[in-house]
């Protein structure tokens, strides 16, 4: 049955504006508890603005309304995985990259170096032939790209986005640090400005540093996914780099999941628990990854459809939400469009920016509106406690920066009292970056064993964001 | 419509015993002796020259596509220790490090499942790299009442590898599936009519597997999948992919089952009477048995004998009965399954990564003398283009028999020109014998319109000999594999009895493969294909059978509608090269093989074996005995092949000098590449 439903899929609709619109029915977009859950199937697009309600348009809505005056363009969005299952019926052909240079002639016509890489590359096997065998680039696939409004399955994200499956990890998920360099490489080179990596370890190779270096600087967004260990970043391969997006996954409480990795490195978070998106043909990505106590099938809805949690899926929301902001607004640059989605993330667990989450939640309709330079960062990297003449010393550490930049306050309050913010030191007249914003012994929290300190910044438009530290002293001696 | 297929796991009780659910499985620490390293080199790095000079043998070669290479190769700990200082501050080297596997993150349900009761057993990684040895189960003597596979994995030292992942799945639909234009869906399958075409081309209705087909190999380093290849099963529509860490094999389900078309069978018959017809008798008799349908019936002159092809009615009759049934019939000598047969190239091989034009080594000598002019080969393959600049005016006939109907196809056109292609039409020059003419004769369909693989059936190959035995043919090339047939080996047997030199690709089928056929067959030339450097092409056939190596890794090959040349591997390529060479020798003596000491009573009578003997007596030996099961009797020679059938004024140039970079391992003599410059134009865009 499924094969010439396939192909419906596959030939119909070439005109982009039919695409542009808001969902429309996709099944799955609509519908509650199709495995019994107690939320939406498709919770993770709702709760990044993707639903309507009667007050609020959808950030598709949103979007609608604005492309009468915008011009719309598609954005290619890598996706470094273990392939994608390029017939899915809920994948539309025209939201797979195509390499227009190339002809399926065994002839390297655009001389990349790879012969007939029609619609991407398997690097793993070396062939042209990026077919998914695990079933988790699919996955990562649909939430990005998923046919929005075709009355099939799921809505993706972005309904302009132009995949491109290079398919670096094998069978189980395994794949060589040369192939994932590569690939970031050959991205760049086609025009990504999108590269998803839901990949990575402990390890990071020189090849793979360079290749997200040269990415980076080619204005190229490079997701990645913050890891499934719950443990620091730091240390833990690219997901420490800087100049990526490194994502935390949340669940349907808008907590970080247990599992979510965390830390400084951290930009952000996204819906990343029982995420609903495309099976890819005759895989069960959770029992071939090795799960324990898995049954087969279990997470395998209507046969061609999969749930599934990690935050791997929590960066292909953000991928996703880069590209249709890319989609929308392509005179954005790659730095920019990041920082509005970052600076317009939705503030989740301790106020303001903190190690679990980040700036929080990303938030399309936010990142819609947002404005391209503005930008608040406020980050306490460590605050350093000495005690001398029984007084407690305190130096806090970090950065206090804005494009319009007013003023900065350091404060300090008990945790049991946390109103009672005290300066740590005068308000701070220009922004700071890695270095010392307050060295002070503030006498006023004596006695208190556990203190918060913030950094907190204000912008010209009267905005403000800041960064809490906790401090404990552990019991009085 | 596809339906589902239920297969059995033999390992599923070990596979759930030994999964590992801790996150901390999702770790990459290497272990293992061979640690993999990579280095980024910039886009002006001579890669084979910096991996001489750092001593590293490069498994692979990744290029970037913004210019420039990784360069992956295993080095231990201690000698990286050494070495990575000098080595990492080499010029041109971009990044340099060890080379990790990485992963994606374990994948998490959702809600967090109990805490298992039995403590998992944490299977670390190990990185060794991994060979696996892929064994039949025989339920019965003959091969085609196999239907189990029994997958071994054993780590690098030999020891078995217990806890590598083997799936058993249907194969990937082909990416240039996407571009057929009109294709009815995503395989590109035609409508298809059994009665006109001997089988169907792609895997477009293969079904979806019901489950997800998995086992990890037990402490013994095996697991099995007792039915893989059960009755009703489409064995070339299903793959094994076994995978440990970062190391992962892919081996079709018929390279290790005979494939064939499902619910269809032959039978074969002398032919009756003075008008060389199937007696009309046993005609209407085979037309009467219950759950099988007569297709099609057809002659096969050169054997005197009649074919009969059937189609089994679904689920009516179990074809081993049926098989039974037929040949309890008087008057059918032999009945078989309608076997299914690959051409044997792809491209772009991960393994073989050096770009070189092909060489044959004494070609370009016999040349000077001869071009194969006044010689007629029969190509058996898919379709060949006969409208391309380099083979429009070699190609005196074109036949189709597999009834879907001529055609300009890939894999045809790439053997074709590798034989005789034209030489010095500034178009690129493939051919080994540029002037002798082909007999193109389709046998084959690719799987979609732009594939490279095609497949090939019992009867047409058949029907294909048999045309060819019609016309005068001095050499019949066949670059395909399969199983054993035993009405193909008849009409083989034919051909050789009528002195035709019969060569054929030694198959790709890896070192684990069964060996294949027709190559396998007593009198076949088996060619097997060797790269540059006369290193085996990693993925051909190994076995006993094996006769001569020929250049068959990426060698540049005509494309059908394109003036530009693409690339192929396989020992397909290396068969058509020595099918090549062997129509020089036969042009430069008309006789086709002159007295000599290698053949002293050669004749007109014998002209074929002599000449299969002159080939196979001088090859230059590869392996450190005469003969072994990759190489065979070594690197064909064509000069040496020439002088001893006493022809030395072909080869009476004096040898050039050697490669510019010769291997110490088995220099070449130096030929020009055949492969001519490409054109100074970038090709036109459109050409499909």
């Amino acid at each position: 049955m499924r094969q010439s439903f396939r192909f419906v899929a596959l030939i119909a609709s070439c005109a982009a504006s039919s695409m542009a619109l808001a969902a429309g029915g996709d099944p799955f977009f609509e519908s509650t508890g199709s495995w019994q859950q107690g939320y939406a199937d498709q919770w993770g697009l709702h709760r990044i603005g993707f639903g309507a309600t009667a007050e609020t348009p959808s950030a598709w809505q949103l979007a609608a309304a604005r492309a009468q005056t915008a011009q719309p363009q598609s954005t290619i969005v890598a996706i470094v995985d273990t392939g994608i299952d390029f017939t899915h019926p809920d994948l539309a052909r025209e939201n797979l990259w195509t390499n227009a240079a190339e002809m399926p002639n065994g002839v390297d016509d655009d001389k990349n170096g790879y012969i007939d890489d029609l619609i991407g590359w398997n690097f793993a096997d070396g062939n042209n032939n990026p077919w998914d065998r695990a079933g988790h680039g699919t996955h990562i696939a649909g939430i990005v790209g998923a046919r929005t409004g075709n009355d099939v399955g799921i809505a993706g994200i972005d309904p302009l986005v132009r995949l491109m499956p290079l398919k670096v990890l094998n069978a189980i998920g395994r794949g060589r640090s040369a192939h994932i360099a590569a690939a970031i490489h050959y991205a760049v080179a086609n025009g990504a400005r999108v590269v998803n990596l839901s990949l990575g370890g402990e390890n990071l190779s020189a090849v793979e540093q360079r290749a997200i270096a040269h990415a980076a600087q080619a204005g190229v967004i490079v997701v990645v996914a913050a890891g499934n260990l719950g443990r620091d970043t730091a240390g833990f391969g690219m997901a420490d780099l800087p100049g990526v997006l490194t994502v935390a996954a949340t669940d349907t409480e808008d907590r970080r999941a247990p599992f979510s990795n965390f830390g400084r490195a951290v930009k952000l978070a996204a819906p990343g628990v029982d995420i609903l998106s495309l099976r890819a043909r005759d895989t069960d990505l959770i029992q071939i990854s090795g799960a324990a106590n898995y049954r087969e099938g279990a997470a395998t809805v209507g046969n061609d459809f999969y749930r599934v949690s990690g935050t791997s899926f929590a960066a292909a929301m953000v991928s996703g939400v880069a590209s249709w902001l890319l989609s929308q607004r392509p005179e954005l640059t790659g730095a920019q469009a990041a920082r509005m989605i970052v600076q317009s993330a939705r503030d989740i667990g301790a106020p303001g920016v903190d190690a679990l989450t980040g700036y929080g939640i990303v938030d399309a309709r936010a990142a819609l509106a947002a404005d391209p330079t503005f930008r608040i960062e406020a980050a306490i990297a460590d605050v350093d406690l000495s005690i001398r003449d029984g007084q407690t010393r305190v130096r806090v550490l970090g950065t206090v920066d804005a494009d319009r930049f007013v003023s900065a306050r350091v404060q300090a309050a008990p945790e049991a009292f946390p109103q009672d913010w005290i300066d740590l030191a005068p308000p701070l007249a220009q922004p700071a970056r890695n270095a010392t914003l307050a060295e002070a012994e503030p006498r006023a929290l004596r006695g208190a064993r556990r203190w918060v300190v913030r950094a907190l910044v204000t912008h010209e438009s009267g905005r403000t964001r800041e960064s809490r530290f906790t401090i404990d002293l552990g019991e009085a001696p | 419509m596809s339906r589902p297929l239920a297969l059995l796991v033999t390992c599923v009780a070990v596979a759930v015993a030994t999964v590992a659910s801790c996150s901390a499985h999702a770790s990459t620490v290497t272990l293992g002796s061979a640690e993999m390293r990579s280095v980024e080199l910039g886009k002006e790095v001579d890669v084979e020259e910096w991996a001489e000079r750092n001593g590293v043998e490069p498994m692979e070669r990744v290029p970037l596509a913004g210019g420039g290479s990784i360069v992956r190769f295993p080095m231990d700990e201690g000698v990286w220790r050494a070495r990575s200082a000098a080595m990492c501050t080499d010029n041109g080297v971009l990044s340099c490090g060890t080379d990790y596997c990485q992963t994606y993150f374990v994948p998490q349900q959702d809600p967090a499942p109990p805490v298992p009761e039995a403590t998992a057993t944490l299977q670390e990684d190990d990185d060794d790299e991994v060979r696996l040895e892929l064994r039949l189960i025989e339920s019965e003597d003959a091969a085609d009442q196999r239907t189990g596979v029994e997958q071994t994995v054993v780590a690098e030292d030999g020891r078995p590898l217990a806890g590598a992942r083997v799936l058993l799945v249907p194969r990937a639909p082909p990416v240039e599936s996407l571009f057929d234009a009109g294709a009815p869906d995503a395989f590109g399958q035609p409508a298809f009519d059994p009665t006109k075409v001997a089988g169907r081309r792609s895997c477009a209705e293969a079904p979806s597997a019901s489950k997800l087909l998995t086992a990890l190999t037990s402490d013994k380093g095996s697991c099995s999948f007792p039915d893989a290849g059960r009755e009703g099963v489409d064995r070339g529509c299903w793959e094994v992919i076994t995978a440990a860490a970062c190391e992962t094999r892919t081996q079709p389900l018929s390279d290790v089952l005979p494939e064939r078309e499902p619910q269809r069978l032959l039978a074969v018959a002398p032919l009756a009477g003075k008008d060389g017809a199937i007696d009309p008798k046993l005609l209407a008799s085979l037309s009467q048995l219950p759950g099988l349908t007569v297709l099609e019936t057809s002659v096969l002159a050169s054997i005197g004998r009649a074919l009969v092809r059937f189609e089994v009615a679904d689920q009516a009759m179990d074809p081993q009965s049926a098989l039974g049934a037929l040949r309890a019939i008087a008057g059918v000598e032999n009945a078989q399954h309608e076997y299914r047969y690959r051409t044997a190239a792809q491209f772009n091989d991960p393994y073989a990564w050096m770009n070189y034009g092909a060489r044959l080594t004494g070609a370009d000598r016999l040349l000077a003398a001869t071009a194969g002019a006044g010689v007629r080969i029969a190509v058996i393959d898919s379709g060949v283009d006969d409208a391309h600049p380099e083979l429009a005016a070699r190609i005196a006939e074109r036949i189709d028999v597999t009834g879907y109907g001529l055609s300009a196809d890939r894999h045809g056109t790439a053997v074709a020109g590798l034989i005789a292609a034209e030489a010095n039409n500034n178009v690129g020059a493939f051919g080994m014998a540029p002037s002798a003419s082909l007999v193109a004769i389709k046998a084959c369909e690719p799987e979609s319109r732009n594939a490279v693989v095609a497949r090939c059936w019992s009867s047409t190959i058949a029907k294909a000999l048999d045309a060819a035995l019609a016309r005068d043919v001095a050499i019949i090339n066949m670059s395909i594999s399969g199983p054993r047939d035993p009405l193909v080996a008849s009409l083989i047997d034919a051909a050789l009895a009528k002195q035709r030199l019969v060569v054929a690709a030694a198959g790709n089928g890896g070192p684990d493969a069964a060996p294949s056929f027709p190559a396998a067959h007593p009198g076949v030339i088996a060619v097997t294909a060797i790269d540059t450097k006369a290193r085996l092409y990693a993925q051909a056939t190994r076995g006993q059978f094996v006769d001569l190596a020929a250049p068959g890794v990426e060698v540049p090959v005509p494309v059908p509608g394109s003036t530009y040349p693409g690339q192929l591997s396989g020992t397909s390529m290396a068969s058509a090269h020595v099918s090549g060479v062997a129509a020089l020798l036969i042009s430069a003596s008309p006789t086709g093989a002159a007295p000599a000491a290698a053949s002293p009573q050669a004749t007109k009578e014998n002209r074929a074996a002599a000449l299969r003997d002159a080939l196979e007596s001088t090859a230059v030996s590869l392996a450190t005995g005469s003969s072994d099961t990759r190489f065979g009797r070594g690197r064909i020679d064509g000069c040496a092949a020439a002088r001893a059938l006493g022809q030395p004024e072909s080869c009476a140039a004096a040898p050039e000098s050697s490669l510019a970079a010769p291997s110490p391992a088995a220099p070449l003599p130096a030929t020009p590449p055949p492969a001519a410059p490409p054109p100074a134009a970038p090709p036109p865009g459109g050409q499909q």
